[in-house]
Protein backbone atom coordinates (compact mmCIF):
# COMPACT_ATOMS: atom_id res chain seq x y z
CA UNK A 1 0.00 0.00 0.00
CA UNK A 2 1.40 3.43 -0.92
CA UNK A 3 2.57 5.70 1.82
CA UNK A 4 3.11 8.82 -0.27
CA UNK A 5 1.37 11.92 1.15
CA UNK A 6 -1.11 12.02 -1.75
CA UNK A 7 -2.07 8.38 -1.10
CA UNK A 8 -2.74 9.11 2.56
CA UNK A 9 -4.77 12.18 1.73
CA UNK A 10 -6.82 10.24 -0.81
CA UNK A 11 -7.41 7.44 1.70
CA UNK A 12 -8.46 9.93 4.36
CA UNK A 13 -10.94 11.55 2.01
CA UNK A 14 -12.44 8.20 1.02
CA UNK A 15 -12.75 7.24 4.68
CA UNK A 16 -14.43 10.50 5.67
CA UNK A 17 -16.85 10.72 2.81
CA UNK A 18 -17.97 7.09 2.67
CA UNK A 19 -21.44 6.14 3.85
CA UNK A 20 -20.38 3.75 6.61
CA UNK A 21 -23.97 2.91 7.54
CA UNK A 22 -24.48 1.62 4.03
CA UNK A 23 -21.14 -0.21 4.04
CA UNK A 24 -21.77 -1.93 7.38
CA UNK A 25 -25.20 -3.10 6.19
CA UNK A 26 -23.70 -5.04 3.28
CA UNK A 27 -23.12 -8.81 3.32
CA UNK A 28 -19.56 -9.76 4.37
CA UNK A 29 -18.05 -10.06 0.91
CA UNK A 30 -19.32 -6.72 -0.38
CA UNK A 31 -18.46 -5.01 2.88
CA UNK A 32 -14.91 -6.35 2.74
CA UNK A 33 -14.57 -5.18 -0.86
CA UNK A 34 -15.84 -1.67 -0.07
CA UNK A 35 -13.48 -1.44 2.90
CA UNK A 36 -10.63 -2.58 0.69
CA UNK A 37 -11.52 0.16 -1.81
CA UNK A 38 -11.59 2.77 0.94
CA UNK A 39 -8.10 1.69 2.02
CA UNK A 40 -6.50 1.29 -1.38
CA UNK A 41 -8.57 3.13 -3.96
CA UNK A 42 -8.11 0.06 -6.16
CA UNK A 43 -11.43 -0.86 -7.79
CA UNK A 44 -9.95 -3.83 -9.62
CA UNK A 45 -8.87 -5.68 -6.49
CA UNK A 46 -12.06 -4.74 -4.70
CA UNK A 47 -14.21 -5.98 -7.59
CA UNK A 48 -12.33 -9.29 -7.65
CA UNK A 49 -12.78 -9.73 -3.92
CA UNK A 50 -16.49 -9.03 -4.24
CA UNK A 51 -16.84 -11.32 -7.24
CA UNK A 52 -18.25 -8.43 -9.27
CA UNK A 53 -17.41 -6.91 -12.62
CA UNK A 54 -15.78 -3.50 -12.51
CA UNK A 55 -19.06 -1.94 -13.65
CA UNK A 56 -21.01 -3.65 -10.91
CA UNK A 57 -18.46 -2.61 -8.31
CA UNK A 58 -18.57 0.95 -9.64
CA UNK A 59 -22.30 1.02 -8.98
CA UNK A 60 -21.79 -0.30 -5.48
CA UNK A 61 -19.04 2.22 -4.80
CA UNK A 62 -21.33 5.03 -5.89
CA UNK A 63 -24.13 3.81 -3.63
CA UNK A 64 -21.63 3.69 -0.75
CA UNK A 65 -20.70 7.29 -1.59
CA UNK A 66 -17.01 6.50 -1.64
CA UNK A 67 -15.43 9.10 -3.87
CA UNK A 68 -12.82 8.45 -6.51
CA UNK A 69 -10.14 10.79 -5.28
CA UNK A 70 -7.32 12.14 -7.36
CA UNK A 71 -5.06 14.65 -5.69
CA UNK A 72 -3.96 17.25 -8.19
CA UNK A 73 -0.49 18.70 -8.36
CA UNK A 74 0.22 22.35 -7.63
CA UNK B 1 10.66 -16.13 -2.47
CA UNK B 2 7.26 -16.07 -4.16
CA UNK B 3 4.39 -18.52 -4.02
CA UNK B 4 1.03 -19.45 -5.46
CA UNK B 5 -1.87 -20.42 -3.29
CA UNK B 6 -5.18 -22.22 -3.53
CA UNK B 7 -8.36 -21.75 -1.51
CA UNK B 8 -7.93 -24.72 0.82
CA UNK B 9 -4.56 -23.51 2.00
CA UNK B 10 -5.81 -19.94 2.42
CA UNK B 11 -8.88 -20.95 4.42
CA UNK B 12 -6.82 -23.10 6.79
CA UNK B 13 -3.99 -20.61 7.20
CA UNK B 14 -6.37 -17.70 7.87
CA UNK B 15 -7.45 -19.43 11.08
CA UNK B 16 -3.93 -19.75 12.44
CA UNK B 17 -3.05 -17.27 15.16
CA UNK B 18 0.40 -16.60 13.70
CA UNK B 19 -0.79 -16.29 10.11
CA UNK B 20 1.36 -13.17 9.72
CA UNK B 21 4.37 -15.49 9.38
CA UNK B 22 3.29 -16.12 5.79
CA UNK B 23 4.39 -12.58 4.93
CA UNK B 24 7.76 -13.26 6.55
CA UNK B 25 8.32 -16.33 4.41
CA UNK B 26 7.24 -14.93 1.04
CA UNK B 27 7.67 -11.67 -0.81
CA UNK B 28 4.25 -12.08 -2.38
CA UNK B 29 1.85 -14.83 -3.38
CA UNK B 30 -0.15 -15.29 -6.57
CA UNK B 31 -3.82 -16.22 -6.47
CA UNK B 32 -6.52 -16.43 -9.09
CA UNK B 33 -9.97 -14.90 -8.93
CA UNK B 34 -11.37 -18.36 -8.26
CA UNK B 35 -9.76 -18.26 -4.85
CA UNK B 36 -11.23 -14.86 -4.02
CA UNK B 37 -14.63 -16.04 -5.17
CA UNK B 38 -14.59 -18.96 -2.77
CA UNK B 39 -13.71 -16.97 0.31
CA UNK B 40 -16.90 -16.38 2.29
CA UNK B 41 -16.41 -16.00 6.02
CA UNK B 42 -15.80 -12.61 7.63
CA UNK B 43 -12.60 -13.81 9.22
CA UNK B 44 -11.06 -14.99 5.97
CA UNK B 45 -12.36 -11.98 4.05
CA UNK B 46 -10.76 -9.61 6.53
CA UNK B 47 -7.48 -11.48 6.26
CA UNK B 48 -7.59 -11.60 2.45
CA UNK B 49 -8.51 -7.92 2.24
CA UNK B 50 -5.49 -7.01 4.29
CA UNK B 51 -3.20 -9.12 2.14
CA UNK B 52 -4.60 -7.59 -1.05
CA UNK B 53 -4.31 -4.08 0.36
CA UNK B 54 -0.67 -4.62 1.27
CA UNK B 55 0.06 -6.02 -2.19
CA UNK B 56 1.05 -9.38 -0.72
CA UNK B 57 -1.68 -11.28 -2.54
CA UNK B 58 -1.37 -10.63 -6.26
CA UNK B 59 -4.04 -11.64 -8.75
CA UNK B 60 -2.21 -13.64 -11.41
CA UNK B 61 -2.18 -11.70 -14.67
CA UNK B 62 -1.48 -14.54 -17.12
CA UNK B 63 -4.61 -16.56 -16.67
CA UNK B 64 -4.74 -17.93 -20.22
CA UNK B 65 -1.26 -19.41 -19.94
CA UNK B 66 -2.02 -20.85 -16.52
CA UNK B 67 -5.33 -22.31 -17.77
CA UNK B 68 -3.63 -24.45 -20.37
CA UNK B 69 -1.17 -25.92 -17.86
CA UNK B 70 -4.02 -26.41 -15.39
CA UNK B 71 -6.02 -28.24 -18.05
CA UNK B 72 -3.13 -30.67 -18.51
CA UNK B 73 -2.94 -31.24 -14.75
CA UNK B 74 -6.67 -31.90 -14.51
CA UNK B 75 -6.51 -34.33 -17.42
CA UNK B 76 -3.68 -36.27 -15.82
CA UNK B 77 -5.57 -36.46 -12.54
CA UNK B 78 -8.74 -37.62 -14.27
CA UNK B 79 -6.91 -40.41 -16.12
CA UNK B 80 -4.50 -41.57 -13.44
CA UNK B 81 -6.14 -43.26 -10.44
CA UNK B 82 -3.03 -42.66 -8.34
CA UNK B 83 -3.73 -38.93 -8.46
CA UNK B 84 -6.88 -37.52 -6.82
CA UNK B 85 -8.84 -35.47 -9.33
CA UNK B 86 -7.94 -31.80 -9.25
CA UNK B 87 -10.40 -28.93 -9.17
CA UNK B 88 -9.60 -25.73 -11.09
CA UNK B 89 -8.36 -23.61 -8.14
CA UNK B 90 -5.84 -26.30 -7.15
CA UNK B 91 -4.83 -26.97 -10.75
CA UNK B 92 -4.33 -23.25 -11.33
CA UNK B 93 -2.20 -22.88 -8.20
CA UNK B 94 -0.01 -25.69 -9.50
CA UNK B 95 0.08 -24.13 -12.98
CA UNK B 96 1.15 -20.74 -11.63
CA UNK B 97 3.90 -22.40 -9.59
CA UNK B 98 5.16 -24.24 -12.65
CA UNK B 99 5.10 -21.17 -14.89
CA UNK B 100 6.68 -18.84 -12.35
CA UNK B 101 9.03 -21.29 -10.63
CA UNK B 102 7.47 -20.52 -7.29
CA UNK B 103 6.32 -22.59 -4.33
CA UNK B 104 2.80 -24.00 -4.59
CA UNK B 105 0.91 -23.60 -1.31
CA UNK B 106 -1.88 -26.14 -1.14
CA UNK B 107 -3.43 -28.75 1.13
CA UNK B 108 -4.57 -30.78 -1.86
CA UNK B 109 -3.23 -34.31 -2.06
CA UNK B 110 -3.84 -34.46 -5.81
CA UNK B 111 -1.31 -31.67 -6.42
CA UNK B 112 1.26 -33.42 -4.25
CA UNK B 113 0.81 -36.79 -5.95
CA UNK B 114 0.89 -35.32 -9.44
CA UNK B 115 4.23 -33.70 -8.70
CA UNK B 116 5.52 -36.95 -7.23
CA UNK B 117 4.45 -39.13 -10.16
CA UNK B 118 4.90 -36.90 -13.21
CA UNK B 119 8.27 -35.64 -14.32
CA UNK B 120 6.78 -32.72 -16.24
CA UNK B 121 5.61 -31.33 -12.91
CA UNK B 122 8.37 -32.72 -10.71
CA UNK B 123 10.23 -29.41 -10.62
CA UNK B 124 7.40 -27.77 -8.70
CA UNK B 125 7.91 -27.43 -4.97
CA UNK B 126 4.64 -28.09 -3.14
CA UNK B 127 4.19 -27.00 0.44
CA UNK B 128 1.33 -27.82 2.70
CA UNK B 129 1.03 -26.04 6.04
CA UNK B 130 3.39 -28.72 7.41
CA UNK B 131 6.19 -27.86 5.01
CA UNK B 132 5.64 -24.13 5.48
CA UNK B 133 5.87 -24.48 9.26
CA UNK B 134 9.02 -26.59 8.86
CA UNK B 135 10.50 -23.88 6.65
CA UNK B 136 9.61 -21.19 9.19
CA UNK B 137 11.32 -23.25 11.88
CA UNK B 138 14.49 -23.66 9.80
CA UNK B 139 14.41 -19.93 9.11
CA UNK B 140 14.33 -19.23 12.84
CA UNK B 141 10.86 -17.67 12.76
CA UNK B 142 9.41 -20.47 14.87
CA UNK B 143 11.22 -21.59 18.00
CA UNK B 144 9.62 -24.91 18.74
CA UNK B 145 8.28 -26.82 15.76
CA UNK B 146 6.36 -29.43 17.74
CA UNK B 147 4.64 -26.80 19.86
CA UNK B 148 3.77 -24.82 16.77
CA UNK B 149 2.34 -27.88 15.03
CA UNK B 150 0.20 -28.47 18.08
CA UNK B 151 -0.99 -24.87 18.01
CA UNK B 152 -1.73 -25.08 14.30
CA UNK B 153 -3.57 -28.31 14.93
CA UNK B 154 -5.74 -26.77 17.67
CA UNK B 155 -6.57 -23.69 15.67
CA UNK B 156 -7.22 -25.23 12.26
CA UNK B 157 -8.29 -28.82 12.90
CA UNK B 158 -5.21 -30.34 11.25
CA UNK B 159 -3.62 -33.48 12.65
CA UNK B 160 -0.02 -34.39 11.91
CA UNK B 161 0.52 -38.07 12.68
CA UNK B 162 3.92 -39.59 12.00
CA UNK B 163 4.40 -42.57 9.70
CA UNK B 164 4.08 -45.77 11.66
CA UNK B 165 1.08 -44.53 13.64
CA UNK B 166 0.07 -41.58 15.82
CA UNK C 1 -6.22 -39.21 1.09
CA UNK C 2 -7.87 -42.44 0.09
CA UNK C 3 -8.95 -42.57 -3.49
CA UNK C 4 -12.01 -44.65 -4.27
CA UNK C 5 -10.04 -45.64 -7.31
CA UNK C 6 -7.76 -47.54 -4.96
CA UNK C 7 -7.73 -50.88 -6.75
CA UNK C 8 -7.08 -49.24 -10.09
CA UNK C 9 -4.39 -47.09 -8.49
CA UNK C 10 -2.58 -50.13 -7.16
CA UNK C 11 -2.67 -51.78 -10.58
CA UNK C 12 -0.98 -48.81 -12.22
CA UNK C 13 1.69 -48.55 -9.57
CA UNK C 14 0.55 -46.58 -6.56
CA UNK C 15 3.57 -46.49 -4.29
CA UNK C 16 3.24 -48.55 -1.16
CA UNK C 17 4.15 -45.53 0.99
CA UNK C 18 1.23 -43.61 -0.52
CA UNK C 19 -1.15 -46.48 0.06
CA UNK C 20 -0.10 -46.68 3.71
CA UNK C 21 -0.36 -42.91 4.05
CA UNK C 22 -3.89 -42.93 2.67
CA UNK C 23 -4.90 -45.73 5.03
CA UNK C 24 -3.45 -43.99 8.07
CA UNK C 25 -5.14 -40.70 7.20
CA UNK C 26 -8.47 -42.42 6.73
CA UNK C 27 -8.11 -44.28 10.00
CA UNK C 28 -7.40 -41.06 11.88
CA UNK C 29 -10.41 -39.32 10.31
CA UNK C 30 -12.64 -42.28 11.20
CA UNK C 31 -11.46 -42.41 14.79
CA UNK C 32 -11.70 -38.72 15.52
CA UNK C 33 -14.97 -37.90 13.75
CA UNK C 34 -18.07 -37.10 15.79
CA UNK C 35 -20.32 -39.81 14.39
CA UNK C 36 -23.32 -38.68 16.45
CA UNK C 37 -23.10 -35.29 14.82
CA UNK C 38 -22.64 -36.82 11.38
CA UNK C 39 -25.64 -39.13 11.74
CA UNK C 40 -27.86 -36.24 12.81
CA UNK C 41 -27.31 -34.38 9.55
CA UNK C 42 -29.76 -34.43 6.65
CA UNK C 43 -29.00 -37.15 4.08
CA UNK C 44 -27.05 -35.11 1.55
CA UNK C 45 -24.83 -33.51 4.17
CA UNK C 46 -24.36 -36.80 6.00
CA UNK C 47 -23.31 -38.46 2.76
CA UNK C 48 -20.84 -35.65 2.09
CA UNK C 49 -19.28 -35.92 5.55
CA UNK C 50 -19.01 -39.69 5.28
CA UNK C 51 -17.41 -39.30 1.87
CA UNK C 52 -14.92 -36.85 3.35
CA UNK C 53 -14.05 -39.27 6.16
CA UNK C 54 -13.41 -42.03 3.64
CA UNK C 55 -11.54 -40.06 1.01
CA UNK C 56 -10.21 -36.86 2.58
CA UNK C 57 -11.33 -35.15 -0.62
CA UNK C 58 -12.74 -31.84 0.59
CA UNK C 59 -13.66 -30.66 -2.91
CA UNK C 60 -15.58 -33.78 -3.82
CA UNK C 61 -17.43 -33.85 -0.51
CA UNK C 62 -18.22 -30.14 -0.79
CA UNK C 63 -19.88 -30.78 -4.17
CA UNK C 64 -21.95 -33.62 -2.78
CA UNK C 65 -23.05 -31.39 0.08
CA UNK C 66 -23.97 -28.62 -2.37
CA UNK C 67 -22.16 -26.08 -0.20
CA UNK C 68 -19.47 -23.48 -0.66
CA UNK C 69 -15.98 -24.60 0.23
CA UNK C 70 -15.62 -22.50 3.34
CA UNK C 71 -19.09 -23.41 4.55
CA UNK C 72 -18.33 -27.12 4.16
CA UNK C 73 -14.93 -26.68 5.79
CA UNK C 74 -16.66 -25.24 8.88
CA UNK C 75 -19.05 -28.17 8.90
CA UNK C 76 -16.13 -30.60 8.78
CA UNK C 77 -14.69 -28.87 11.83
CA UNK C 78 -18.02 -29.09 13.67
CA UNK C 79 -18.06 -32.80 12.83
CA UNK C 80 -14.57 -32.98 14.40
CA UNK C 81 -13.13 -34.57 11.29
CA UNK C 82 -9.49 -33.57 11.17
CA UNK C 83 -7.47 -32.64 8.13
CA UNK C 84 -4.76 -35.26 8.38
CA UNK C 85 -1.24 -34.75 7.09
CA UNK C 86 1.15 -37.65 7.61
CA UNK C 87 4.66 -36.60 8.50
CA UNK C 88 7.61 -38.33 6.91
Amino acid sequence: MGSAPEDELERELRRRMADWDFIMRQPPKLRAALELFVETGDPYKAAKLAGLTLDEFEELRARARIPKVVVRGP
Amino acid sequence: MIGSMDTCFLIDWSRYGRRGLLEEAFDFVYVTEDVLREVASEETLTYVSGLLARGFLVIYPLRAEAASVARRAVEISARDPRVPVLDPPEALALAMARLEGCVCLTENKGVLRLVQYYEEFSGVEVWRSLELLEHLYRAGLIEDLEAELERYSRETGHVFPKRGGR
Amino acid sequence: MCSLRGEAARRVGLRREHELEDELEREVRREMADWDFIRRQRPRVRAALELYVETGDLRLAQRVAGMGLEEFYELVKRARIPIVVVRG
